[in-house]
This record gives C-alpha cells, structure tokens and sequence, in this order.
C-alpha cells in the first residue's frame, strides 16, 4: 500500500426534531443531497413493524395516523431524558412508555420497546445509506449536529445512536455553530453575529465572534424542550377548546388535530387567515377559521420565552445588542412572520435568512465535516465552542458546587480534591450535575461515579484528586487518582438517563441478529478506516520528524509494527487487525508525545507564531 | 526541555509576569496557539497525540481564562509571587468593612426603591468605575516585588474580590427584573 492523499468520504448531518438532512462538500461546494424521489429532508419519523424492518422517512410520515403507537415521531425529544424528565412532553406525544433499567424511556411497539437512541439509530442509517448510495462509497466520518443547549447525557445519546448505525462520528457540532459557519465562510464577515435556532423542538441563542478564520462561541443558552411543537401543542389545544374536545380522546384523533394544527400554522406564514376542520373518530364535527392576528396572539408566550435566553446570552457575552453585527436565522419556527419581527425588533435589525433556515445547519456541518476528515490540509478554519450548561459535583446537604461554569470554552479539564471520612474507607461515590440551580433536587443529574481501589488509610488521610474532562464534542469523563500513593482508582460509570457502555455493545449485538453479515461488514470497514488513519498518520510523522526524534531503535520498532498493521490490513479479521492496531499505538506513543512537546514549544517559541502573522 | 504542562500560565502565552498584559496580543496569540493544538486538528492523528491536543487545549482555555480576567490574573500573580489566599478569611481593614456594609446597603436600597432599573444601572456604573481604579492601582502595586508592594497588592485584589462579587449579584437582580 502506499501512502496517498485520497479523497475521504464525509457527510454532515442534522438529526433534526421533525427533518433530518445530511449533505456533503462536492467541488468545494456544500449542498443537501437529495434522496431516491428528490427530497431534500427525511422526516424524523419511523415505523415499526412486527415481522419487517422499520420504514423512515417521508413513508412512516403518512401511516402516522393509521398507526400512531408504532410510528415515532419527534424522538429526539426523548434522547438523554428520563421517563420523569419526559412525562411532561410524553403527555402530549400519543405514545406508551414503558421505564427500562436505564431510566430512560422507551417506547413500547410491535417491534418491542424501542428506545430512542435506537429510533434515532434508524433514521442515521437511512442517511448513512443515501449518502454512500450517492457518493458511491462507504462514508469515512459524519459530524452530527445537536442543539448548543443539549446537555451531556442528550450528547452522549446522540453518540450512541451514531454508534448503533455504524457511522464514525468526527465530532458533535453544536447546531447554531454550525449554522454561522455555512453564513460566516459565505460571506467572510467578521464580527459578532447572533444565530438564533428556532427548531421543531429545541430552541437555542449562540452569539459568535468570527475573527481571522476562527469562529470563538462567546455565550450560548436556550431551552432544549421549545420548539415548533409547541407552537403545534398550543393551536391544537385551541382547536380542541373551539371544538369543544377534551383531553380523553383517541391516539390517531390527537395525531390528527396536531396534523392540522400544523398545516395552519405553515399556512399562516403566507396568508392572513385559515380555515380549519375536525372530524374525529366519535363523530364530533367541527370547522371553524384562525386569522394570522389571533394565531399571534396564541404563540405569542412561546416567543417570549426565546428572548429571555437571547439576554442571558447577551450578558454572558458582555454584550449589549448594539455589538451585533448580524442575527442568522435557523430552523423551521424562524419562517413565522412574527417570530422574525420580534427577534427584529429585540436586536435592533433585520434578520438574516439568505440561506434557506431549514438546511443551513446541515451545510454547516458538511462544511465541518470535510475539514475534519482531511479534505482540506492547510485550511485555516477553527471552531472555539463552549460547555452550554454549568457541571458541578453534589456536597453535602443536597447542595451543588460548580466546577466548569457555562459557557466556559471547551475542552476543559478541572481537578477536585476528595478524601475519605472513615478510616480504612476504598470507595466513594461522586455524583455529577449539571445545570444552573443550586439544589441537587433542582439540577440534572448526569452520572454517579463509583471510586474503587482508594488504598486503606485513616480517615482524611487519601488525597483522592479527581478530573473531570470536558472534550471538544462537549463529552464529559471522569478519571481519578489517589495522590499520597499514586494509584489509579478505577470508574465504573452510572449514567443516570444514557445507556451504559456494556447496554450500547447488548444493542449492538441485537442488531446482529437482525443482520449479521450486514453489521459484521460495517464493523471491518469501520476497524479498516480507523486503521487506515493510523497508518496514514504514523507515516506522516516518520517522515516529517523520524530524523533527530527517534533512535535508531525506536525507530525500527515502530516501522515493524507499520509493516505488521498493514499486512494484517489485507486480513478479513478484525481481532488481528486491531491487536496490530494497537501494538502500533503502543510503539508511537513516546513518539507521538515528544512531537507535540517539541512542535508546540516551537510554536510557542514565537518561531510558528510569527510565520502566522506574517 | 521544559514540558509545556509545568510552564505557568504567563510563560505559556510568552508574556513576563507582570499585571499589565495586552488584550490583543493575549487574544491573539491565543488563536495562533488554538490553530496548532485544537483537537479538530487532530482527528487523524493517534490516540497519544488526540489526547495531549485535548488536555493541552484545556490547559491553554484555562491559562487564556485566567490572564484575560482582570480579578482571575490578580490572584494568580498574587500566588506566583508566593502570596497565600485564603478566602474564608475575612478582611481586618475597618475602612474597608465599613464600605463593604455601605454597598450592601445601597444595593438593598436600589433594588427596593421606586426605580430600582435605573438605581441599579447607577450602581452598576460605580462599581465599573470602581474595577477600573482598582485595576490601575493594583497593577503599579505589582510593578516591583517588595513585601509592602505585595500586602498593597494583596488588600486591592480582595476589593476587587468583593466589588466583583457585588456586580454578579447586581447583574442577577437586573436579570430577574427582565
């Protein structure tokens, strides 16, 4: 094999509430791909059936009235939350949960339970399969956008469902970053710009500054449970009052009335009154009409809600609206004519919506999609984002103390001190939060963390540092180290709404016997790419530093395990393949930390810096 | 050579330890830095090198935090000079026990009068000018090393302290009144 650049294969994805679209870099252009009859979008919707593969998209859409409990809409509502968390929204979305060990969800079908990691999953896949349909190949990486104001355990489960379609994930990028950047490489402004993403179920407010090819996230907030639903959720609770239905009616009447409350609004966008009619399955007949005036009136609160975040992020800033350049719209809710007058009139100018707001995510992502993976060596562009909401860890009378403040630029790395209250004690229990209230009963509880192998002392004695790592996907980890003996403590991980490392691999192996031969294919390519990138990656390093970095010794262990990883490469054995892996791993790792030391002291030097101001 | 992990933060950003540090070349010289190390430019790279770009970006979000924060910068110099911080003790100055009292008082007052918008945003203002006197003062206090220079130094940061503690709580109730 030889070393060449090649074209890698890469998509961005928007895993929307109600669409999803994914759209790739062609010839330096990034554009929404369309799938078999044309669409741009692939509805978020998925049916399941007995005895059949699930149906996604544009399809399950349709059945969704015929048949409401096996066909999941809007599940990305649900991914990362408890079954308290949802009750609320479950209320309104025409389902039967069932609680799992997790304490997540799921939603009980003829299929069995489904989770909605794995609804999401199935919507990846059907993407993932246009897109190497399309691009004649199988992909090498996806970045996949989520909500700015999504919290680890909504990330983490978006992690996951990526995981169970089989897609490499590049990097989780925060929607309305994504969004500034298709605007920001468009029109190469610089500034400070506000994206404001009123989505189908999430809302969200990112204020950027755009300098020199670097995007900085100075502040983001947001509310992850408003969206275009609700503003569906209020005129279909206006329909049924007007109509004079209760709250008891049937699963397909509720879909229907939600169907119309839906058509109106989108009709409203463009005329200045409606007519609307109910026909349910008891015979209850109505038909009455909405004007655009009443329908403000109506969703008037739920605009209101978005502002206040729009100011908290301002403040966070340390800006006022004057020291905005530009406010981007994003997401299907900005195409309501009052939404953009308010928002016009809160930042004191006339939103942007050159770009059409329900693909410019998505663009975005492709755009960050193609960098990641290596299409664009030299390219300039980075992304500075920030933790959306405060970490903090519990003490003692239920109270939280922060340890990363929101809107704190990621990654993050902080260490806590602990020690032991009892003598002899070898274990502990750390608890993680996250959110902005002080009370633990009022913060979202993210994980709890077991703490084995603290070598026995007397009480207070252990010096227990403990780190928490926030990574650039806005992924939190946790390690732990007891100081006076230096022995590592081990981990064991209780995500308190995500699935654990052992249930995401039980998935995996389900989805096995639906399709061996199908995942055990994908999990090859998968151990090839990675691998592949290692080789490509090693060798550029031996070439460009072998010279004076490396012994003579070291140098022909390395290359051994080279030769070793792609002879093993032409193998269809994934064991073999990713021990050669990881003996190549093994044998760089001094290697690759004496580069970085060297090239960034170089860099620091001022030797790089200048070259870049020059 | 010295790893980059045990530098402090000034020598990570190249600057001499002092309080008065440009803004620009700070936020320059961050970008140029985060241009190098970021973990988007390694997602090809080996673990090894994938992990060193995380905990080295976290390190310079951290050092970049610290010298761009006017209080944040204070107190580490103050540590690098070998001066002990201990928050939970409080202040033995009168003057200033008595101007903390004062404050509160006039923040109590601004909330609860009949314009409290516009009490608060006067207060606000004061405490603005306030930092800025206290930044000014406390940077000649850095300039040499002599132990009365420190305790000078010492005594402003816990001003600053107090006065930024104040404004957060100002901003709050501004906030609550939105």
């Amino acid at each position: 094999m030889k070393l060449q650049r090649q074209h890698h294969l890469a998509v961005g994805i928007d895993l929307g509430t109600t669409n999803s679209l994914v759209a790739t870099v062609r010839d330096g252009h990034a554009e929404t791909m369309v799938d078999a009859e044309g669409n741009h979008h692939c509805p978020s919707v998925v049916r399941y059936f007995a005895d059949a593969p699930p149906v996604v998209g544009q399809a399950a859409k349709d059945a969704a009235y015929q048949d409401p409990l096996n066909t999941i809409a809007s599940a990305k509502r649900l991914l990362g939350r408890g079954l308290a968390d949802v009750e609320t929204t479950a209320n309104k979305l025409p389902y039967e949960f069932s609680k799992t060990e997790s304490g997540m969800p799921s939603i009980s079908t003829v299929a069995g339970d489904i989770s909605p990691v794995a609804v999401s999953a199935d919507i990846l896949k059907t993407l993932m399969k246009q897109a190497e349909a399309e691009l004649g190949g199988e992909l090498d990486g996806v970045v996949i956008t989520v909500p700015a104001y999504f919290d680890d355990a909504q990330r983490q489960a978006t992690k996951d469902a990526a995981r169970l379609a089989g897609l490499k994930v590049l990097r989780l990028l925060n929607e309305p970053t994504a969004a500034a950047v298709a605007y920001g490489l468009d029109s190469g402004s610089e500034g400070v710009h506000v994206v404001y993403d009123f989505g189908g179920g999430t809302f969200d407010v990112s204020i950027l500054r755009f300098s020199r090819g670097v995007f900085e996230v100075m502040a983001t907030a947001g509310d992850s449970a408003l969206g275009g639903d609700d503003v569906d959720r209020v005129l279909a609770e206006w329909i049924m009052a007007e109509a004079g239905l209760s709250g008891e009616m049937q699963h397909s009447d509720l879909r229907r009335i939600i169907g119309e409350a839906n058509r109106a609004k989108e009709a409203l966008t463009s005329e200045t009154t409606v007519q609307l009619s109910v026909d349910t399955a008891d015979g209850v007949q109505w038909q009455g009409s909405l004007s655009r005036a009443d329908f403000e009136t109506l969703i008037e609160p739920l605009i209101t809600r978005t502002l206040r975040p729009c100011r908290r992020a301002l403040r966070d800033a340390g800006l006022t609206a004057d020291d905005i350049q530009d406010v981007v719209m994003v997401g299907g809710s900005t195409r309501i004519p009052r939404v953009r007058e308010c928002v016009g009139e809160f930042f004191g100018r006339e939103p942007m919506v050159d770009i059409d707001p329900d693909k410019v995510v998505a663009v975005g992502a492709a755009i960050q999609a193609d960098i990641l993976v290596g299409n664009k060596p030299g390219d300039e562009m980075l992304l500075l984002d920030v933790i959306p909401l405060s970490l903090g860890i519990e003490t003692m009378g239920g109270l939280v103390e922060k340890l990363v403040p929101r809107n704190t630029t990621i990654p993050v790395v902080r260490a806590q001190e602990f020690t032991t209250f009892k003598d002899g004690q070898t274990a502990m229990s750390i608890h993680v939060l996250q959110g902005e209230r002080e009370l633990v009963a009022d913060s979202r509880s993210l994980a709890r963390f077991e703490l084995r192998g603290i070598p026995p002392m007397n009480a207070g004695a252990a010096r227990i540092r403990v780190t928490f790592q926030v990574d650039a996907d806005g992924l939190l980890s946790v390690s732990a180290q007891e100081l006076t003996s230096g022995v590592e403590s081990s981990i064991e991980i209780k995500p308190s709404y995500g699935l654990t490392d052992g249930q995401v691999e039980k998935m995996l192996a389900d989805s096995l016997l639906y399709a061996a031969d199908d995942v055990k294919k994908r999990r090859l390519h998968e151990q090839l790419v990675d691998s592949a990138r290692l080789i490509e990656a090693v060798e550029a390093a031996l070439n460009m530093d072998a010279d004076g970095m490396l012994s003579n010794k070291e140098c022909v262990t390395i290359k051994a395990a080279l030769i070793a990883l792609k002879d093993k490469q032409q193998s269809e054995d994934i064991a073999l393949i990713k021990a050669a892996h990881d003996k190549l791993e093994r044998s760089t790792s001094d290697f690759a930390a004496r580069r970085m030391d060297i090239h960034i002291n170089e860099a620091l030097s001022g030797k790089l810096l200048d070259q870049i101001i020059d | 050579m010295e790893s980059l992990f045990s530098k402090d933060y000034f020598q990570l950003f190249n600057f001499p330890a002092v309080y008065d540090i440009d803004r620009d070349v700070l936020t320059q010289r961050y970008r140029d830095m985060q241009g190098l190390i970021h973990p988007d430019r390694f997602v090809n790279a080996t673990e090894k090198e994938r992990r060193i770009s995380v905990q080295l970006t976290a390190l310079i979000n951290e050092a970049y935090n610290v010298l761009k924060s006017p209080l944040a910068r204070a107190r580490y110099l103050l540590q690098l000079r070998g001066v002990d911080i201990d928050d939970s003790v409080t202040s033995k100055d009168i003057a200033f026990l008595t101007e903390q009292i004062e404050l509160r008082e006039r923040l109590e007052d601004a909330q609860h009068s009949d314009n409290a918008e516009r009490a608060l945003m006067q207060l606000a203002n004061e405490l603005q000018k306030r930092l800025m006197g206290l930044q000014l003062a406390i940077e000649e206090a850095f300039e040499d090393d002599a132990s009365e220079s420190l305790v000078k130094a010492h005594r402003l940061y816990d001003e600053m302290q107090f006065i930024s503690r104040l404004n957060d709580e100002l901003d709050e109730i501004e906030d609550a009144f939105n």
